[in-house]
């Protein structure tokens, strides 16, 4: 229970302070400034995305088209030689939205006062969300393999026949792992940041702290782009075919 | 008293060693500079520039440990003398550590700049954002030291000498990988200076892989730190901030080493630069893997412990 509520709680909070703003009705679940800060980024996206495709033409007309035209073709150049063209196209969805949440929440812990004010605090600074994240990847991955390949996309893990006692365990393991690998990387990453920023912020706070917030610029970024490249990586393994 | 003379024991070895790590590395940057100048004399004011920066990097790491003995000192009483001698040491080793892997990534990118000159501007630009790098490994022991410094009495000061250790530990064997791969990117700027960008981005990768190494210690230290309170918490978290450590220091070592092979693969076939930072990529993540099993296994057990 001890380790659940520090899992949940990202690992910093102590347990006499309540951070809960308030229940949903009906299901009892907590609302607290990690819930507030990703309605925060869902209604910004989703309010980005309304304007920018509120009257959408062949040649983009307005900038919003033209901004995101831009962000959508970019992401598929990106992913396009990673995973090949037919793969970025299909799975783009999903990576994309990855990438913009994932990216928006560690840029949200840089913004003033975020986790000491009530309402601000980075999302990906606590596992049950980035939990939430590799779940999604998890199951994404094993519908996309199943969905194509069928049962033969099990077959991995019992290819020569005679090794599969061996291969089996190993290769249902394997697919555990890697979302458990996925989710510890990223919330380690921002936590672990936002730690050192603020003891050094404590510590000497003229100058010294543009280090590290330099340096967590550079990590918030790259830290979205390793999330997606490894699901992208996941979801091209889990439908190619074997030759 | 005792404490007192403890301490301020630790401080002087402490500030030494720092000082030796930080003058070998610019010893090392120097002549390096210098190596420079009589071979590309036309450029001399732009290695000059180079080697400034990279020595006020390296002079400001011992500025970190005296600053770190300064705020431990009005702290020292007898029951805390052992975590602020154990910390004013780590943090000396650590600033060590990041001054050699400084000192060698900033040699290279003075070769570099005497090779291709006319490209020495993103040597400079590389080589700065190494140097950013090893400079934070130290600034997150400080940091470290900062938080237990907070917290810290007779009831916790077995792991919190510990946890020092171990985060002075991971910051030596991230600055080593770091600066193996820094120095080796360095190398491919000159080597093939159209594709100075390319090697950058994959360099910037991987050190961010390092750096994250140090940064799970961290993390761990920072959550253990409110359980080790007792015997078996205190042992418990020693054991276990060890174990990250030497976790941390294997994987640090081998990334190292994949960094470097691929930024050599990068100047040797440039046209691959994609191919090769996806397979670096993917070799860095299992190696970080690694690290993160025992992160997870004493993020568990110790939640049973305490």
């Amino acid at each position: 229970m001890d380790l659940l509520r520090l899992a949940v709680s990202g690992g910093g909070e102590g347990a006499g302070k309540s951070d809960v703003f308030f229940r949903l009705p009906g299901l009892g679940l907590e609302v607290t400034s990690i819930v507030t800060t990703t309605w925060a980024i869902m209604a910004i996206v989703l309010v980005l995305c309304w304007l920018g495709t509120r009257n959408l033409g062949r040649v983009p007309r307005t900038r919003g088209q033209a901004l995101l035209e831009l962000a959508v073709d970019g992401l598929r150049a990106f992913f396009a030689p990673i995973v090949g063209e037919e793969n970025a196209r299909r799975f783009l969805p999903l990576l994309g939205s990855l990438f913009i949440f994932i990216l928006l929440a560690n840029y949200s812990g840089l913004l003033p006062g975020a986790g000491h004010i009530r309402g601000l605090k980075a999302p990906t600074s606590n596992w049950g969300v980035t939990a939430g994240l590799a779940a999604v990847v998890f199951f994404s991955v094993q519908y996309s393999g199943i969905r194509k390949r069928g049962l033969r996309y099990f077959k991995h893990m019992v290819d020569p026949w005679y090794l599969s006692p061996l291969l089996l365990p190993l290769g249902v393991i394997e697919e555990f792992v890697r979302p458990f690998a996925l989710s510890l990387r990223l919330v380690a990453n921002i936590f672990g940041g936002e730690i050192v920023v603020l003891a050094l912020l404590m510590a000497i706070p003229w100058f010294l702290p543009i280090v590290p917030l330099a340096l967590e610029l550079i990590f918030g970024g790259i830290q979205a782009f390793i999330f997606t490249f490894l699901t992208a990586i996941y979801l091209s393994t889990a439908v190619a075919e074997e030759h | 008293m005792s404490a007192m003379v403890l301490f301020s024991g630790a401080a002087v070895l402490a500030m030494a060693l720092a000082a030796f790590g930080s003058a070998y590395a610019q010893g090392r940057t120097g002549a390096a500079a210098m190596d420079a100048t009589w071979k590309k004399p036309e450029v001399s004011g732009k290695i000059r520039t180079t080697m400034m920066l990279a020595l006020v990097f390296m002079e400001a790491l011992t500025l970190f440990v005296f600053a770190i003995v300064f705020v431990l000192a009005g702290r020292v009483t007898n029951e805390i003398g052992v975590f602020a001698a154990v910390a004013v040491v780590s943090m000396g080793l650590a600033a060590t550590g990041s001054a050699l892997a400084q000192g060698r990534t900033a040699a290279a990118a003075l070769e570099s700049s005497w090779r291709e000159p006319e490209d020495s501007g993103d040597t400079r630009t590389s080589m700065m954002l190494g140097l950013v790098f090893m400079e934070a490994l130290t600034l997150f022991v400080f940091a470290i030291v900062f938080v237990l410094a907070g917290s810290v009495d007779g009831s916790r000061v077995v792991f919190a000498s510990a946890a020092v250790g171990a985060m002075a530990l991971a910051a030596i064997g991230s600055a080593a990988g770091q600066g193996r791969t820094a120095a080796a990117a360095m190398q491919a700027t000159w080597k093939q200076p159209a594709g100075a960008g390319n090697t950058r981005t994959s360099m910037m990768l991987a050190l961010v892989f390092m750096e994250a190494l140090t940064l799970f210690v961290f993390a761990i230290v920072f959550v253990l730190n409110g359980r080790a309170t007792t015997l078996a918490g205190n042992l418990f978290g020693a054991a276990a901030v060890a174990a990250m450590a030497m976790a941390a220091v294997g994987s640090a070592l081998s990334q190292g080493k994949a960094g470097a092979a691929a930024m050599e693969a990068t100047w040797r076939q440039p046209e691959a630069a994609g191919d090769i930072r996806t397979s670096m990529m993917l070799a860095l993540v299992f190696m970080e893997a690694l690290t993160l099993f025992v992160f997870a296994i004493v993020f568990v057990l110790s939640g049973m412990v305490a």
